[in-house]
């Protein structure tokens, strides 16, 4: 026991001396009013920018606790390549462990450094980073930001966390680089520029895919894009080719030459480069040796119906396979000696070898469609004839007709298609030492680098050059970037933004062009109307001129009544119904004659749709008795 | 009975994971593995103790014998992975013995069924039953702390 007298009595003042910690700093955080400063990449709420976000749902893919649900927003128009779908976390789940953040390939969800998350209302712990209901409310600059308005659900604008990274992503942003051949060997021969991917890079550029499917909605024909190139992941190129031939029965002129929608919106290619889709198809179709072994199709029942197909180019291949399977005796008409239409003449060798067109071609052929080349319709055979015995009819025509410049001795210059047939499956041509090419579209690229081509193999040593003029200039000019940085790299001279004016001609020999500069392209309607300063003028020398500034289409080989009832849009397109009809009865029609977008991919999806539609009207006919 | 770890070696036996099967970088590491003979209370608190003293040897050498290069490393496609198909056992000597992981795939994205190998659950349950036979009750305190057993770890 301790002694009394050892405790010392306090004074009595001693509990007033606790008045003198009233007047000093706190130890403690006077929470809420205070709240602590977070580290910097502080992972805290989520923050989503909407105007970024592009609804691919890959943060509710990766999410381990099954936090994040897509919801639709209908007050958001998606753009293309884009879905109106944003992401709704639940808190109660939510692990913060960012997976989320890093996985985002636009970045725009991060975590914020907001940790304080107090709200009577409980929907608000579950709702979207932002606030569908009060909108931006959330949301406040950091002037007005408070802790106690924060205690209502309200967060800091701009107060990130956790954002991407990156380094640190876990999908890999950079493309596996194609193999092609260097400019200056490549402009020697007709040899293919591009070589192909090997097994192992055809992996690794498929192991990128994050499989969000914003490509397949992009895509005209909606091909099963993701599948396929997770099956080339699996190394199953065979099941990877079944996947593809669900959608477009020609792999392999795709894989070349499309004109690639699915990569211009791939959630990669937002900060990174998109996956090489195009390329993958292309190993795929070159991967299987016999397409007839891989996939095992063979079509229905025969139905006894006949169906006529007008072009055998990339619709009309594709609406002869379509309607094969489906059982009906499919006959196609065209005037080149092979099939492929417009991609046999088109796209130069380089890019489109003809030997990868008949794969194609031949896999169609052995499924019993019967082709009718070198027959001219209109010619060879008649349109009535073709209408009488037919059950049906596919209009698969493209612009076969060369625009002419118009100008003083245009008739002296060559036409684009004439140029590009005439060297493909046609005799040749021979060229001139100094070339002018006018237009700056694909085509022209095509007939440009094609062209230099010639030259280096028909004067070998000499010194040659091809020329480009164009209207517009670089900004608008049509060609892709690729063709364009391409035709550069092999020495291509580029005249952009000056128009033609005049074929000088001497002794009837050409011997250059006169151009005038151009002021403006497009009227204040944005449609084509190109207008000129008349005295800035130049002279290019050359002695040969290939215009490539857009092709039309002919319809002469349609007899005039018929013609007279078919309708046309105001855009001078044919018009159709939702299967593909015309105003014509049992003629249906798709591609470029009814499209805007002038490429294969679409002609392919117009295929799809009118091969739907024909088989619905074959069929609803022969349920009438006869 | 399922003994490892500081209780296993606190009896003399001679027996640690990282030596019998030496996984990530241990086979280039030196280090010893103290043990006590009497297998009480006091042998297991002096095996912690001894282990703390190689524990700081091991990060000692950890850090001359680091390579130099690339701290992280990109991780592949994460929707991409497939756990190939059948079942495997994995362990590493963890701070309480040792800790197991059965994992069992049928070639899916997700394991069809894990199982963690604890060494709290012998421990804690088995042996702390043998031990506690015929101690009295001042001992139950000590011997139970030194098993280190974790209620959140037996049961996982």
């Amino acid at each position: 026991m301790k002694d009394k007298s050892q405790v010392k009595k306090g004074s009595f003042l001693k509990p007033f001396k606790a008045i003198k910690y009233l007047f000093e700093k706190p130890g403690t955080l006077r929470y809420p009013f205070e709240q602590k400063e977070p580290s910097l990449r502080y992972r805290g709420f989520h923050l989503n920018d909407w105007d970024k976000c592009t609804g691919c749902g890959n943060c509710a893919d990766i999410c381990p606790n099954k936090a994040i649900t897509m919801v639709e927003v209908p007050e958001i128009k998606p753009k293309p390549g884009e879905k109106n779908e944003r992401p709704k976390i639940d808190y109660g789940r939510c692990c913060f462990c960012g997976l989320c953040v890093d996985i985002c390939p636009p970045g725009s969800l991060k975590l914020s450094r907001d940790y304080l998350h107090i709200h009577f209302d409980k929907n608000t712990f579950s709702l979207l980073a932002k606030d569908e209901k009060t909108d931006k409310e959330h949301f406040l600059p950091a002037e007005e930001y408070s802790v106690l308005k924060a205690s209502l659900a309200h967060r800091r604008k701009d107060n990130e966390g956790f954002v991407s990274d990156l380094n640190y992503s876990l999908f890999e942003p950079k493309r596996v680089p194609m193999p092609q051949v260097p400019p200056e060997e490549r402009k020697l021969s007709f040899i293919e520029q591009v070589i192909g991917y090997s097994r192992e890079e055809a992996k690794r550029e498929a192991s990128r895919c994050l499989e969000c499917k914003l490509c397949e909605d992009a895509c005209p024909a909606h091909l099963k894009i993701s599948d396929y190139i997770k099956a080339i992941y699996e190394d199953k190129p065979d099941e990877s080719l079944r996947k593809i031939f669900e959608d477009n029965p020609i792999p392999a002129i795709c894989g070349r030459i499309c004109m690639k929608h699915c990569e211009k919106v791939c959630s990669l290619g937002l900060r990174g480069e998109p996956v090489a889709i195009r390329w993958l198809k292309r190993y795929a179709s070159d991967m299987i040796k016999d397409y007839k072994e891989a996939l095992e199709l063979a079509p229905a029942k025969t139905t006894g119906k006949k169906v006529a197909v007008i072009g055998a180019g990339p619709g009309g291949l594709s609406v002869a396979y379509f309607l094969r399977l489906k059982g009906h005796e499919v006959t196609v008409f065209d005037s080149l000696p092979g099939g492929g239409g417009m991609m046999r003449i088109g796209p130069p060798p380089y890019r489109l070898p003809v030997e990868s067109i008949d794969k194609d071609v031949n896999y169609i052929a052995s499924l019993g469609v019967k082709f009718k080349f070198n027959t001219t319709v209109g010619k060879d055979v008649s349109f009535e004839d073709i209408y009488k015995n037919y059950d049906a009819i596919y209009l698969g025509i493209g612009t076969t007709v060369s625009r002419s410049t118009r100008v003083k001795n245009s008739d002296k210059a060559y036409p684009a298609l004439l140029f590009l047939r005439e060297n493909k499956i046609g005799k040749g041509v021979k060229v001139g030492k100094e070339v002018i090419v006018i237009g700056g579209g694909n085509v022209a690229m095509d007939v440009a680098r094609e062209s230099l081509r010639l030259q280096h193999i028909q004067y070998p040593g000499e010194k040659v050059i091809t020329k480009t003029v164009s209207l517009e200039d670089w900004d608008i000019m049509p060609a892709t970037e690729e063709e364009i940085e391409e035709a550069k790299e092999e020495g291509i001279e580029f005249n952009p933004g000056w128009g033609p004016k005049e074929i000088k001609v001497e002794n009837g020999k050409v011997k250059g062009l006169l151009c005038v500069k151009v002021k403006s392209v497009f009227d204040e309607q944005g449609r084509f109307n190109p207008t000129f300063y008349e005295d800035k003028q130049m002279f290019l020398e050359g002695d040969m001129v290939i215009e490539a500034i857009g092709q039309a289409l002919d319809f002469s080989f349609i007899p005039q009544d018929m013609f007279k009832k078919l309708e046309f849009t105001p855009r001078r397109k044919v018009k159709v119904d939702d299967n593909g009809k015309t105003s014509l009865p049992k003629v249906f029609a798709g591609g470029d004659i009814v499209n805007l977008n002038l490429d294969a991919v679409t002609a392919i999806a117009d295929a799809k749709r009118a091969a739907e539609g024909i088989d619905s009207y074959l069929k609803g006919k022969s349920k009438e008795p006869s | 009975m399922g003994a490892t770890g500081q209780v296993l070696r606190a009896t003399g036996v001679n027996y640690d994971i990282r030596k019998a099967e030496p996984y990530a970088a241990y086979d280039k590491i030196e280090f010893d593995v103290p043990t006590r003979e009497d297998g009480d209370a006091y042998s297991r608190i002096w095996v912690i103790r001894d282990e703390m003293i190689q524990s700081v040897h091991i990060i000692m050498q950890c850090f001359e014998k680091m390579p130099e290069g690339e701290v992280y490393n990109k991780i592949p496609n994460p929707f991409k992975w497939k756990i190939p198909e059948g079942k495997t056992y994995v362990r590493v000597e963890s701070s309480r013995g040792e800790l197991g992981l059965y994992l069992v795939s049928n070639g899916e994205d997700k394991p069809y069924r894990v199982h963690f190998r604890t060494p709290s659950y012998p421990h804690g349950l088995t042996i702390l039953e043998k031990l506690l036979k015929n101690a009295s009750i001042a001992d139950v305190g000590n011997i139970m702390i030194s098993l280190y057993v974790t209620a959140p770890e037996i049961d996982r």
